[in-house]
């Protein structure tokens, strides 16, 4: 099947099973309620003036991109099928650098002004595209645009420099929301909650700093019979015990922006609230120990998989995580399965995952540490407790080989804008950002010079590597660059990667239809919600 | 009296003026530059000198002191970094709400404090008095941010029930409405602060009551309760009052736990997002008005001596 082929096919199919009120017929939804949902407070409300999550989550229930991804309680929370949204279907020129996508007819606007209820056209897409090429901080992540067409109305035709394979899939990121130029020329930019307007299933009805913001069902929105809930409530509530009482007390229905719940909250939810599903999920980010690999000692390759080998990870998924979790969870995180490649497939490097404090201690003589070492290790304790237990778990793993390692507790200020991106003494432990696309966790994490190569890596073998499975538009053929990558990481292990708990989530019984998803397009996963009793 | 009053209330210009260069400076020695934050955490913007000469701060600090305090005295507080927004509109909407809890949690301190406070001196040494001074030491020990987090924890467990948090009603939806979303906050605030006050009102209550006039006036079989309240009282509150006042802080401060935990949109959770992403202005601005409000509490304290005491007022004439 040609790459162009699947892509119309699976956004159609997809489309068909994701979100359809057909769907939602066969499963008897409900219209109506008001949905009360724990949320955060964006900083700002421009999806391009910022990469925080927290305002790409709000900016999803009004802004939507040309395509998304599948959601409902069918799909799992890392199934990334792509689904027409504001776009019918992709067609992708057999160089891969030309994309032209055709646009849903029909879609209007906002009622009010300026919009007035006007048609969605092509030229929307070319504004809100060369605004976030120029303004994003995502903006590698659309790839070297050379140039948009707007042939039709209802026809976007993007030219890249190069093929860049993410391309599409990145579209349906709700940093991607399509933008209004109106709202821009009214208001000076979109960092206001007034310039929040745009054709999604809900607008926004109300927002009170620091309390909530009310998201009510857009009556014009284009797909006829969503969302469910006539409303949602965004709760700005903080403080996590708060939020887990009024959860506790069916107060709010989603105790927090993913529905995540503490796990050792876990026992006491089945005592106090025994209806209440509990959902054990897959999460995308990886946590890793991250070396400075551009100096000595961890410019030594032995030192590295001496760490790596100190770690037992089946046994800290079985005692730790009580075996909700996954061992090998790094570089590509084992919930995307598509892209991971299992421990047995990785070569010489599956060697270096195993757990061996004989040979690790035989590695680090050899490195010239006899004796151990003794290694500063920075991060931030305001992750939690749980992330605290876990660097415990591996000080205590790495003691075992003769390595103190010594922790140094930061200020989230100078952790985020120091240890975060590189910039620490020795090494750095700590959680990455979520990527839905796999090179996110390779091109990021080891690209010579990229933000987030926190180990330093500077290899030119991988370089390659890694700029050849951008332009790879063929799955098949990038999935082969990529196992590539994954066994050549696995051997120099320039990243030691911790095993990964599983989330777990829980809502009210009277919530249906609702799947936990990584991803931060929350409009879209609840407009498919439905609310059953009170 | 007049002329007090008009000497105290000149000496808070210049208290406010050290107070601004120090809030000034103290925001800027906090680990972590606003710019390097906006492009490295948010990517909030391409070049880090383009973003310090949008944002005003590639002058020199003097320069963009005397901006700021030129502002101040204009009524301009500064905008948010962040979002544009001018300070003083987000401070309008939040203020009251942290006025409103500071409030009520002195009411709610004082009407602990006071009663068992001269029921305690009045029957010293007794079982009441002993109930009375460990109930002061017990709320004194007890962190408000525990308590509150029992109030709210406790309930939602055994009876799945929670105080009503996340739908926050304005004054305008009616003042019972309002007030009784402080009653729980207020209530975790003012017990832990009541502590002092009861053990200062007990102390001062039993000087008080030795002073040969308490005696004069029993002697003159004036009624116990008009000798406590109206002889002895009276002046057993001027260090009251001054313990009052030098509580203020603690009440703003403790206003920020609050909340955080009850939810409510005060000032207190805005200067923490503030502080959290180096918002210089509205850090600023926060910190001034709240050192404004404790300057001007002072004020009101020690011009109460000379209602308090005729004597104060009498050495100030």
């Amino acid at each position: 099947m040609k790459r162009r082929e699947f892509i119309r096919l699976t956004t159609a199919g997809a489309g068909a099973l994701a979100a359809t009120p057909t769907l939602a017929r066969a499963q008897a939804p409900k219209r109506g309620g008001v949905l009360k949902h724990i949320g955060l407070e964006p900083p700002s409300w421009d999806i391009h003036g910022t990469v925080s999550y927290q305002t790409q989550l709000v900016s999803s229930f009004v802004r939507r991109t040309l395509f998304k991804f599948v959601n409902g309680a069918k799909h799992g929370p890392s199934d990334f099928t792509l689904a027409p949204d504001l776009a019918l279907k992709a067609d992708i020129s057999p160089d891969g650098r030309a994309y032209t996508i055709k646009l849903r007819p029909g879609v209007r606007w906002d009622a009010r002004p300026p919009l007035n209820g006007r048609e969605f056209v092509a030229a929307d897409v070319k504004y809100t595209m060369e605004r976030a090429a120029k303004k994003s901080g995502y903006a590698s992540l659309l790839g070297r645009i050379e140039g948009i067409e707007t042939p039709d109305k209802l026809t976007v035709r993007v030219h890249l420099a190069d093929a860049f394979a993410p391309f599409l899939h990145n579209l349906a990121e709700p940093w991607n929301g399509i933008l209004p130029r109106e709202v821009e020329d009214k208001f000076g930019d979109f960092k206001s909650a007034d310039s929040l307007v745009g054709l999604g299933p809900f607008v926004l009805e109300k927002y009170e700093p620091g309390v909530k913001a009310v998201f009510a069902r857009n009556p014009h929105y284009y797909q006829k019979g969503l969302p469910y809930v006539d409303q949602v409530e965004w709760l700005f509530v903080k403080g996590r015990a708060t939020q887990l009482s009024l959860f506790r007390a069916g107060q709010v229905d989603v105790p927090f922006y993913d529905a995540r719940i503490p796990r050792a909250e876990i026992p006491s939810f089945k005592q106090s609230n025994p209806t209440y599903p509990i959902v054990f999920w897959d999460w995308l980010a990886v946590r890793s120990l991250a070396m400075r690999t551009d100096k000595a000692p961890f410019s030594d390759v032995r030192v590295r998989r001496a760490f790596s080998l100190a770690i037992d990870r089946k046994k800290w998924v079985a005692q730790y995580l009580d075996g909700q979790g996954y061992p090998d969870h790094g570089p590509v995180p084992a919930t995307m399965p598509e892209w991971k490649l299992p421990t047995k497939d990785l070569g010489e490097g599956a060697r270096w995952l195993g757990h061996d404090p004989a040979l690790a201690k035989k590695l680090l003589a050899e490195a010239g540490f006899p004796n151990g070492m003794k290694v500063k290790c920075t991060h931030w304790p305001g992750y939690g407790p749980e992330y605290v237990e876990e660097l415990e778990l591996l000080t205590y793993s790495l003691k075992q080989i003769g390595v103190e390692l010594s922790i140094v507790n930061e200020e989230y200020g100078n952790y985020i804008r120091g240890s975060f991106l590189g910039k620490y003494d020795e090494t750095t432990w700590g959680p990455s950002s979520i990527f839905t696309e796999v090179d996110g966790y390779l091109y990021n994490f080891y690209r010579t010079g990229q933000p987030n190569n926190r180990s330093h890596v500077s290899d030119t073998q991988l370089d390659v590597m890694l700029d050849a499975q951008r332009r790879y538009t063929a799955r098949s053929s990038r999935k082969k660059v990529i196992d590539d990558i994954q066994r050549v990481l696995a051997d120099r292990m320039y990243y030691v990667y911790t095993p990964y708990p599983k989330n777990v989530s829980s809502w009210t019984p009277r919530v249906k239809n609702y799947g936990p998803k990584n991803s931060f397009d929350r409009g879209a996963q609840l407009e498919v919600v439905w609310l059953d009793g009170k | 009296m007049a002329r007090y009053g008009l000497k105290r209330l000149l000496l808070v210009v210049p208290t406010l003026l050290l107070v601004s260069l120090f809030v000034f400076a103290i925001v800027r020695a906090i680990p972590g530059d606003v710019v390097d934050m906006m492009l490295e955490q948010f990517q909030y913007g391409k070049s880090a000198d383009e973003l310090r000469a949008r944002l005003g701060l590639d002058r020199p600090l003097a320069a963009q002191y005397v901006t700021w305090v030129s502002g101040v005295f204009r009524g301009d507080l500064g905008q948010s970094l962040w979002t544009n927004r001018p300070a003083s509109r987000d401070i309008a909407e939040r203020f009251p709400v942290t006025l409103t809890l500071s409030l009520l949690s002195i009411v709610v301190s004082l009407a602990i404090a006071l009663p068992v406070g001269i029921v305690a001196a009045v029957r010293q040494d007794s079982a009441t008095d002993l109930a009375s001074r460990s109930l002061a030491v017990g709320a004194l020990s007890v962190p408000n941010f525990w308590l509150a987090t029992l109030i709210i924890v406790f309930p939602s467990f055994y009876f799945h029930w929670a105080p009503p948090i996340g739908n926050f009603r304005r004054i305008g939806a009616g003042t019972v409405v309002y007030l009784s979303q402080f009653l729980l906050p207020a209530l975790c605030l003012g017990i832990t602060q009541a502590g002092v006050i009861m053990r200062m009102t007990r102390a001062m209550m039993l000087e008080v009551l030795r002073q040969d006039y308490v005696r004069t006036a029993r002697a003159k079989g004036l009624a116990d309760r008009v000798v406590v309240l109206r002889h002895a009282l009276r002046n057993a509150l001027i260090p009251i009052v001054t313990v009052i006042g030098s509580q203020m802080p603690f009440y703003f401060g403790g206003s920020i736990v609050m909340e955080h935990i009850f939810g409510l949109p005060g000032v207190g959770s805005f200067v923490l997002e503030a502080i959290s992403r180096r918002d210089y202005p509205v850090i600023q601005a926060v910190n001034l008005l709240v050192a404004g409000l404790v300057v001007l509490s002072n004020l009101l304290v020690d011009l109460s001596y000379g209602a308090l005491d005729p004597r104060v007022r009498e050495d100030e004439t």
